[in-house]
């Protein structure tokens, strides 16, 4: 069970740029621009970004479609788990027609169970994620899962979500028995169901992060035997940075030790920690041994902390 | 004893004038009409700018215990009542020939972020001030010690409100960090958990002053009404408070709420920047209103309290219970209490 892990990375984003002078935002463009972003990477169907994030996961995981044993489909939009019908009827029959049962068709992974994961907001690939490895720990059968995210606003929405500019793209990782480059060495969430109302309470929602994010770190952390400064790297998300530095000094963790992306996307709901997972270990940031700490927020409201371990071993 | 107590209608003046009956009290007022009537209190019309003449030949004991406490007004608006006004008083104090005692009442902020035991002394030397207020309240300290009067200086700890009832008269600074961690709205709190946080009762203050003016003049000395090493440590008021809120609000009673942090200073500048560069109209009113208060947090340090001692202190447990419940069941004095409100009548 100990060497389950993350064992192929694949994401996907749109082609369009937009700067941030031609976004629909709520704050000036100056005042995002100071939270690090400079503009959304904007889609017209999560589908071709899913598609393309999976082929992408499968190909560094060096894995058939066929050798997929369950795929999770993970988006925090309810028009992500839709696909429209080619035979519409009008009727409630075509609110049948999943995006989930619609890729794994489309990617050909015949012998895979499919099964959708929603309502976590941007932190929906974490518990895809964690249901992965939970199925693969649980059912010794299983050997490969395949887990998606991929989100994109409807054509026109305002892309700014408290304070953060949003971009789509889409996300996929192979979670493996063997072989994995990134081994699971924990996980924690701390769901608040208080907050679920996101429009009513978002201030509250904004006092709430940065005290339970703490908290759901430290307590994996806790779990797992570790302190603060046996984190070698932190992986952000894309939201605003600024707020990546106050949350490594309440955790104790040196600030040295945050991952500093070398490009901006924006923040991409579910695909964040992917890509500049992906990016880091293309950079050459990761060795052997590494703790690599994740974290996530979403809407719900959920705090989700990942910790992997670089494996010494390469996929064959 | 004819006493002048001015401050009358803030936070402490009703309580004091309450215990230094059977005395004589005239207590300057601006307005006459909404002042509180009290037993043995004369009102008298007037302000620091505008001082009762006709008065002098009887005042005996001037306690002064007025002032501008808006934390975040600027040092020269805060001056103008807590400088100048304690000037004039001054003036007026030396033109009464009955004179014996001046009580200058002021705060243990004055000790702006000085740490550690600190004595019941003059501050010779301008500490670093965490607001400007605290600057203002130093400055009257200095002129009360220069102006050779009769003049003794009580300084106040942070008056939480009525340990009777709990009620609170003019919710301040303390009150208004209260009402944002209540609701939820503050996730850090720049300080240490060793911090004390150092609450008195109205009534606590208002009998260390009025034992001040019983016990035998003498001149300079400096009293602490303060709970010294009775206060609660930061860690501990915020965990109580959890408790407490958690029988009140479903936030904190389901935990998703959750007791703030305690941070360091850089932290907390690095969220205030944060915020600021936010726009967020809310977070700027709950970091404009925990910059005027917070900031003491990060000077730990344990007041001497001579005086003070001998005067009952009410645990800070109750102290702090009753006075989160009137201001929740006030909805911050916003509302009318189904209990009887701390008052003179």
């Amino acid at each position: 069970m100990k060497r389950i892990g993350l064992r192929g990375l694949g994401t996907a984003l749109p082609e369009q740029f937009t700067p941030l002078a031609e976004l629909p935002l709520l704050s000036s463009p100056d005042r995002l621009a100071a939270f690090g972003f400079g503009g959304a990477w904007i889609a017209e169907d999560p589908a071709s970004l899913a598609v393309r994030a999976a082929r992408n996961a499968l190909a560094d995981a060096r894995i058939a479609p066929s050798e997929v044993d369950v795929l999770f489909a993970a988006g925090a939009l309810p028009q992500a788990h839709q696909r429209a019908s080619e035979q519409p009827t009008g009727g409630v029959l075509d609110a049948f027609c999943y995006s989930a049962s619609w890729l794994q068709e489309e990617l050909g992974l015949d012998r895979a169970a499919v099964c959708g994961i929603a309502q976590q907001g941007c932190a929906g690939m974490f518990s895809a994620l964690r249901a992965a490895r939970g199925l693969l720990a649980a059912e010794p059968e299983l050997n490969h899962a395949l887990c998606v995210g991929a989100d994109v606003l409807p054509p026109g929405a305002c892309r700014e979500i408290l304070y953060n500019v949003i971009s789509d793209a889409a996300c996929a990782v192979v979670v493996s028995r063997e072989k994995a480059r990134h081994r699971w060495a924990g996980f924690h969430q701390i769901s608040k169901g208080y907050y679920w109302d996101v429009p009513a309470k978002q201030s509250e929602i904004i006092a709430a992060y940065f005290p339970t994010a703490r908290s759901v770190i430290m307590e994996l952390l806790r779990r797992e035997n570790l302190s603060a400064t046996d984190v070698d790297l932190v992986v952000p998300t894309g939201v605003n940075a600024t707020s990546w530095p106050i949350l490594m000094r309440l955790c104790g963790i040196p600030e040295e030790r945050l991952y500093r992306p070398r490009r901006s996307f924006g923040h991409t709901i579910a695909a964040d920690s992917f890509l500049l997972l992906e990016e880091a270990r293309a950079s050459g940031c990761l060795a052997p041994g590494m703790r690599l700490l994740l974290f996530a927020y979403g809407f719900g409201s959920s705090w989700c902390a990942l910790l992997l371990e670089v494996a010494e071993e390469e996929v064959a | 004893m004819t006493i002048l107590l001015t401050g009358f209608t803030g936070n402490v003046g009703v309580e004091i004038a309450r215990q230094l009956a059977p005395n004589r009290v005239f207590a300057l007022v601006r307005d006459l009409k909404h002042a509180p009537r009290l037993d043995g209190v004369t009102l008298v019309k007037g302000n620091l700018e505008c001082l009762p003449a006709f008065i002098q030949g009887d005042v005996e004991a001037i306690i002064h215990c007025a002032a501008a406490v808006e934390f975040k007004r600027s040092l020269e608006e805060l001056r103008r009542t807590n400088v100048d006004g304690v000037a004039a008083l001054l003036d007026f104090a030396r033109s009464c020939p009955r004179l014996r005692r001046f009580i200058q009442v002021s705060t243990i902020c004055v000790c702006g972020d000085r740490t550690g035991p600190t004595p019941e002394a003059p501050l010779p030397e301008a500490p670093h001030f965490v607001n400007p207020y605290e600057q203002s309240k130093w400055e009257a300290e200095r002129l009360v010690l220069a102006a050779e009067l009769p003049a003794e200086i009580v300084r106040l700890a942070i008056v939480a409100g009525s340990e009777r009832d709990g009620s609170v008269r003019r919710p301040g600074a303390l009150h208004h960090a209260l009402y944002w961690l209540y609701k939820g709205l503050i996730p850090m709190i720049p300080g240490t958990a060793e911090s004390r946080v150092d609450l008195i009762s109205t009534e606590f203050a208002a009998t260390v002053l009025a034992a001040a003016l019983r016990s035998a003049p003498e001149p300079g000395r400096i009293v602490h009404a303060s709970a010294g090493t009775e206060s609660p440590k930061l860690g501990e008021l915020l965990d109580f408070l959890a408790g407490f809120f958690s029988q009140h609000h479903r936030g904190w009673a389901s935990g998703a709420v959750s007791r703030p942090d305690i941070v360091d200073r850089e932290t907390f500048t690095l969220f205030e920047k944060s915020v600021m560069q936010s726009g967020d109209l809310l977070f700027r009113r709950v970091c404009d209103d925990a910059q005027s208060f917070l900031p003491m947090l990060l000077y730990p340090r344990t007041m001497a309290t001579s005086l003070a001692k001998s005067v009952p202190l009410a645990d800070w447990r109750t102290l702090a219970r009753r006075v989160a419940s009137w201001l929740i069941e006030t909805d911050w004095n916003r509302k009318p209490t189904t209990t009887p409100a701390y008052d003179a009548a």
